[in-house]
């Protein structure tokens, strides 16, 4: 799923200096899951910045609503005449969540609320990790199901580099070495020999950005 | 009789009881055997909590004879009580008479009277229980409704049979001047057949007409005709006091049914899941010391002089300490639910839940099982969909307490109000010592820490509070798994959002102190107070102008 944070208050203050009405808009799937931006997260953001601009002693109006999927068509009609109330949108989906408001509601200011930070999954409750790339050319069949594009720091198609310090990334020790668990589940799968072969640098006109897939 | 129109000189002056209307597909096993249908889990919630006066109005909407019914009723809800499994079941009846008892030495405000918004009249033969339960549901649809009653006062059986030291008068006249105050007529001395006939008063302009004479004195309706419903003992013969209070609902029903020209035959059995527990899960709990098993309260006895003496009842009642410690007794069943609509499969409260309650189905969605669920709260605080129901009071209901507790006036311009969350199972009246010692101290009861969520902390300095603090348990003895924790987390988090708001950290506090450790509360209260002081009105109450430069005094 798509992992994102909430840009601090003080950002999102900044963003929205010139608007009177502001519709926050949360999304129910990726960025609810990780706490960055379901209805909860949109209720204690209006909730701070009403408190905030009364601090400053501003009178603005933040309205709130949570749509099923931003990064959906359908599920936009329902803001049609809430948008229409205000003067910008602070959207706290993803980037795609931000520019399907933004394609929907083209005459309207479309802010975003929170980063998207990467692709990933939860490790624990309230921790995730980065675990792909979405590189269009997956190599996870020949690495024991671990990408090193993501998570090895330096993307190493070749590895382990000589940083690698038992088991830890030498460029950040809180880290794995993404090739010694390579390494590892490879050894489980009887399959190191896999570890020999040699990778070519990688071709990166396999994709062609902006992608873009026909189903046929 | 006549006090239809009575006016409670306390009732302008008193806010108005908390309402609480949560009610969604898992009932508790007690609600569901109670043929009234009371919402015996919800009342017995707010006692635990101290709201006495919440659970008088809530009982009262399905049960307006509640002194009679604490005294003398079957008890089904008590037979399906959870908790039998664990030790003996919840003492309902004893819990309903105490809240009765306590309304009526209170002298609670009467409730005001309904807009009559409806132009359909009613008239009511029979003024005991299911004749005046069916008057006050009307009442509350907004029907005007006569009742006629052939004796000189009201209350049927329940004052015709009742030996006094069974039901004492004053405790059934309070409960009927409630009922009535709801803006019903009552004519009393007027007999059907003698002093006025049905057709009389289909004449007269009745929309509709309930026959609810009981059984002593009614003959069996031979002919149904229409707008002309028996119910009660009139229909049925004679029964329990809370099988004839669920005949006047279901007559009203009826009626109502009728005169908005639906169906007259009440809704069918209700499909409600009805969250029974296991006796295998709850035996583990016990084993594992989650649950600790405690013995019902007996109910105490007047000594015999002064029950001979004064002509009253033997059972003198529960005093409030005791009240407290049994109605804590309850397991709250069936308290959480998910709200499908809204439930996006993140599997939080999977995760998080201290009893691993919530599943994964076969269909990938998630249920509450109910019959492992603790009532804990802790799900509902953290799902990021808000997609938890929490049925029980005292979690929905906890920002319009918060709201009624900022606005009592300040108690001087000097000492800023703060609002003091607290469990109740940490310490149950002794909070009292707070409120007299800190007026500016508003104390609002918690089931556990863990019912507060960062919303609703968020939402007290927004409604008014310079200051907010929890207190409760130390974490080994909170009466759940991880309340105390996740109680801490949430300060932490809400903190830090202060923080960023400009409202600062400081304003926020959680204390986890030794059960019932009341003189260090109170020190800590002094302590809390003086922060919140030397920090200043809160910044959210004390906005300059900006073309005045003088400080502006807090305008709490």
């Amino acid at each position: 799923m798509i992992v994102g944070k909430q840009k601090p208050l003080s950002e999102i203050r900044e963003m929205i200096a010139d608007y009177q009405k502001v519709l926050i808009v949360g999304c129910g799937t990726c960025v609810t899951i990780c706490f960055a931006g379901g209805e909860r997260e949109a209720a204690i953001l209006a909730s701070s910045l009403r408190m905030a601009d009364k601090i400053d002693g501003k009178k603005r109006v933040f309205s709130e609503y949570t749509v099923k999927r931003q990064c959906e068509r359908e599920f936009l009609e329902e803001l049609d005449d809430k948008v229409k109330e205000v003067e910008a949108v602070l959207s706290l989906a993803c980037g795609i969540g931000v520019q399907a408001l933004a394609e929907r509601f083209p005459t309207t200011p479309i802010l975003p609320g929170l980063n998207t930070s990467f692709l990933g999954f939860p490790d624990e409750h309230g921790v995730w990790s980065e675990t792909c790339s979405a590189c269009g050319d997956c190599i996870l069949d020949q690495t024991g199901g671990i990408c090193p594009i993501t998570r090895c720091t330096k993307s190493l198609l070749n590895g382990p580099c000589g940083g690698t310090n038992d088991g830890k990334c030498e460029v950040d020790p809180e880290k794995d070495c993404a090739w010694t668990l390579i390494y590892q589940r490879l050894e489980k799968q009887g399959k190191l020999d896999l570890m020999r072969k040699y990778y070519p640098p990688r071709n990166f006109q396999v994709v062609i950005r902006p992608g873009k897939i026909k189903m046929e | 009789m006549k006090r239809g129109n009575k006016k409670s000189t306390l009732s302008s002056t008193v806010a108005q009881p908390i309402p609480f209307v949560s009610q969604r597909n898992v009932q508790p096993p007690c609600q569901a055997a109670c043929p009234a249908g009371v919402r015996v889990r919800d009342y017995i919630a707010l006692i635990a909590q101290g709201r006495y006066r919440d659970a008088d109005s809530l009982i009262r909407e399905q049960m307006p004879f509640s002194s009679a019914c604490g005294r003398i009723c079957c008890q089904p809800c008590e037979e399906e009580c959870n908790r039998a499994l664990v030790d003996e079941p919840v003492a309902i009846m004893y819990l309903k008479r105490f809240i009765s008892d306590y309304a009526y030495q209170a002298k609670l405000p009467l409730p005001n009277p309904i807009p009559k918004t409806r132009a359909e009249r009613i008239a009511i033969v029979g003024a005991g229980p299911s004749g005046l339960t069916a008057a006050q549901d009307l009442t509350k649809l907004a029907y005007s409704v006569t009742v006629f009653e052939a004796l000189s006062s009201p209350g049927g059986t329940l004052r015709a049979a009742l030996p006094l030291y069974r039901l004492p008068k004053k405790l059934l006249d309070w409960d009927i001047e409630n009922i009535l105050a709801l803006g019903i007529e009552l004519n009393t001395n007027t007999t059907l057949g003698k002093d006025f006939s049905l057709k009389e008063l289909k004449e007269e302009g009745y929309g509709a007409i309930l026959i609810a004479t009981g059984a002593d004195r009614s003959r069996k309706l031979s002919q149904p005709e229409a707008g002309i419903f028996a119910e009660g003992d009139s229909s049925f013969g004679a029964m329990w006091t809370v099988h004839a209070v669920a005949a006047g609902h279901k007559g009203a029903v009826s009626i109502d049914n009728y005169l908005q020209g639906k169906s007259t035959m009440p809704a069918g059995a209700n499909h409600a899941q009805i969250a029974k527990r296991e006796k295998g899960d709850l035996e583990e709990k016990v084993l594992q010391g989650q649950i600790k098993p405690k013995p019902r309260a007996a109910m105490p006895l007047w000594g015999p002089l002064e029950s001979i003496h004064d002509l009253i009842e033997m059972e003198s009642g529960y005093s409030e300490e005791v009240a407290l410690q049994e109605a804590q007794r309850c397991l709250g069943c069936g308290a959480a639910e998910i709200l499908e609509a809204k439930c996006t499969v993140c599997l939080t409260c999977v995760r998080i839940c201290p009893y691993e309650v919530p599943a994964i189905t076969s269909l990938n969605t998630v249920e509450i099982r109910t019959e492992h669920c603790e009532a804990c709260g802790v799900c509902v605080g953290e799902c990021p969909a808000r997609a938890i129901a929490f049925t029980m009071p005292g979690i929905e209901d906890l920002i319009p307490q918060i709201e009624a507790a900022l606005e009592a006036k300040p108690v001087s311009r000097t000492k800023p109000t703060i609002i003091g969350l607290y469990c109740s199972y940490w310490a149950n009246t002794g909070p009292e010592l707070i409120k007299t010692r800190f007026p500016n101290i508003r104390m609002i009861p918690l089931l556990c820490m863990a019912k507060v969520d960062t919303l609703h902390l968020l939402k007290a300095f927004e409604v008014g509070a310079h200051g907010v603090f929890l207190v409760g348990c130390e974490e080994d003895d909170c009466s759940y798994q991880k309340g105390v924790f996740w109680a801490r987390h949430r300060v932490d988090s809400t903190k830090k959002l202060l923080a960023e708001i400009g409202l600062g950290r400081e304003r926020l506090e959680i204390y986890n102190l030794p059960t019932s450790a009341l003189e260090q509360l109170a020190e800590l209260s002094t302590g809390f107070a003086q922060r919140i002081k030397q920090l200043g009105p809160s910044p959210l109450k004390n906005r300059r102008r900006s073309n005045d430069r003088r400080e502006t005094e807090t305008t709490v």
